[in-house]
């Protein structure tokens, strides 16, 4: 098996963090609850946001459908995807076309 | 979509910025109840913001305008992204827009106030290193970052990848001034090769949509990537027996699929026949309803037959996954 992920950088002409080559480890998937953190969705974005206020960054989640859901983050890791509410209780949804 | 959490009308609430494929820029207000259902960002003369291709939907078409792109012609690129900074530095936010195709970045002045945006409807090029940002990998959505921790904000953004380029992720580093952004040229954070199916989905090969935050708390910028992976689980090494199974599978599969194809046809065929006889669309409903109702558990069933068939056939020669998923990877 061979990795797909070739975490560097590309040499920089010039620029305020260097011509260093900038790494990151091999990836870890996201889970949320015992699921796979966006399975449910097409092309999921994640943002960090404090959603519930507890001053921990949670993860939002979009996707092409414009449904937003969140995850939770807890000393356990995250919690089981949700969908993120509007004030009038709905989902949290953009629209696409 | 990507997706931003940024003060856009300055009342002290965080909104909610995001683009989708509509080709136009949403945000839902947030006040001390929390977020309220997204609306369209509109330009000073109220028409909706946007780069040039959008989907309409009174016309339920997809077309195409050039009021808002900088030589005022229309083309081919659809903006799926925004995210707003005070660009010039007066004090208001701007926003940038990237377009799904070519990977172009454009920024709108806001000439309204901090409380009352008003953009101009006008898009300008973003340049980096000297020349237009252009991907032809397709960008997903960029974010904005001090990623240099030098006071200014830099842009990380990512690509789609595919057919057209290798998907990842980059960096472009501020180096201008207050009021006076200037990007230089792409630095690669992460870039995917995927000449070889791994048996786990280990990382996103396409759709690269990244985060860039502290999130182990250790002191640096580490990305959350979602995208799809593409793998294919292990197959198992098979003997005599298995692979005669297999073969037999294989066949009873074929002509399940066969029988499911012909009883969709025969569906068809009756369904065009009765709503051909039908004079209103009453009649057109009905005829619909009546054939449906003839056929539908058959060939439920024999879709049913024909995907039960599949599973048994993976177990033996897994299949090529797509699936999607989001990965963290911790700063080196």
């Amino acid at each position: 098996m061979t990795h797909l992920l070739l975490a560097l950088a590309a040499l920089a002409p010039s620029g305020d963090v260097g011509d260093d080559l900038i790494l990151f480890k091999a990836p870890v998937q996201l889970m949320a609850g015992n699921a796979e953190l966006g399975r449910r969705k097409m092309y999921p974005s994640p943002a960090a946001f404090d959603v519930d206020g507890d001053g921990t960054q949670d993860l939002v989640l979009g996707g092409l459908s414009g449904r937003v859901t969140w995850s939770r983050r807890t000393a356990d890791g995250l919690s089981p995807e949700k969908p993120m509410e509007r004030t009038d209780g709905k989902q949290l949804s953009f629209n696409n076309w | 979509m990507g997706s931003q959490f940024v003060d856009l009308n300055a009342d002290g609430h965080l909104d909610y910025l995001s683009a989708t494929f509509d080709g136009s820029p949403h945000v839902s207000w947030g006040g001390d109840a929390g977020f309220a259902e997204p609306v369209r960002l509109v330009d000073g003369a109220g028409e909706r913001l946007l780069v040039s291709s959008y989907w309409d939907y009174d016309e339920e078409a997809h077309l195409t305008t050039g009021r808002a792109m900088p030589d005022g012609k229309p083309a081919n690129l659809r903006g799926i992204s925004a995210v707003a900074m005070d660009w010039d530095g007066d004090g208001d936010l701007d926003l940038l827009q990237g377009s799904y195709e070519k990977g172009h970045l454009f920024v709108q002045m806001n000439e309204g106030s901090p409380s009352e945006p008003r953009f101009t409807g006008k898009n300008v090029r973003v340049m980096a290193g000297g020349v237009p940002l252009e991907d032809k990998a397709k960008m997903t959505a960029p974010r904005l970052v001090d990623w240099d921790a030098d006071g200014d904000l830099d842009l990380v953004y990512g690509t789609f990848g595919g057919p057209n380029g290798i998907a990842g992720v980059y960096l472009l580093i501020n180096q201008g001034q207050d009021g006076a952004p200037s990007f230089a040229a792409p630095r690669t954070l992460l870039q995917v090769r995927g000449e070889e199916l791994p048996t786990s989905p280990v990382g996103p090969v396409e759709g690269l949509y990244p985060e860039v935050t502290d999130w182990d708390k250790d002191g640096d910028l580490d990305l959350i990537v979602g995208g799809y992976s593409r793998w294919r689980a292990e197959a198992p090494t098979l003997d005599a027996e298995q692979t005669t199974e297999l073969a037999r599978l294989r066949a009873l599969h074929e002509a399940a699929s066969s029988a499911s194809d012909k009883l969709s046809e025969a569906f068809r065929e009756k369904l065009d026949s009765e709503e051909e006889r039908a004079k209103t669309d009453e009649e057109k409903e009905a005829a619909w309803d009546r054939v449906y109702g003839e056929f539908k558990d058959r060939m439920d069933a024999a879709r049913k037959a024909r995907n039960e068939l599949q599973g048994q056939i993976d177990e033996f020669d897994p299949p090529k996954k797509r699936t999607p998923a989001v990965w963290f990877f911790e700063r080196g």
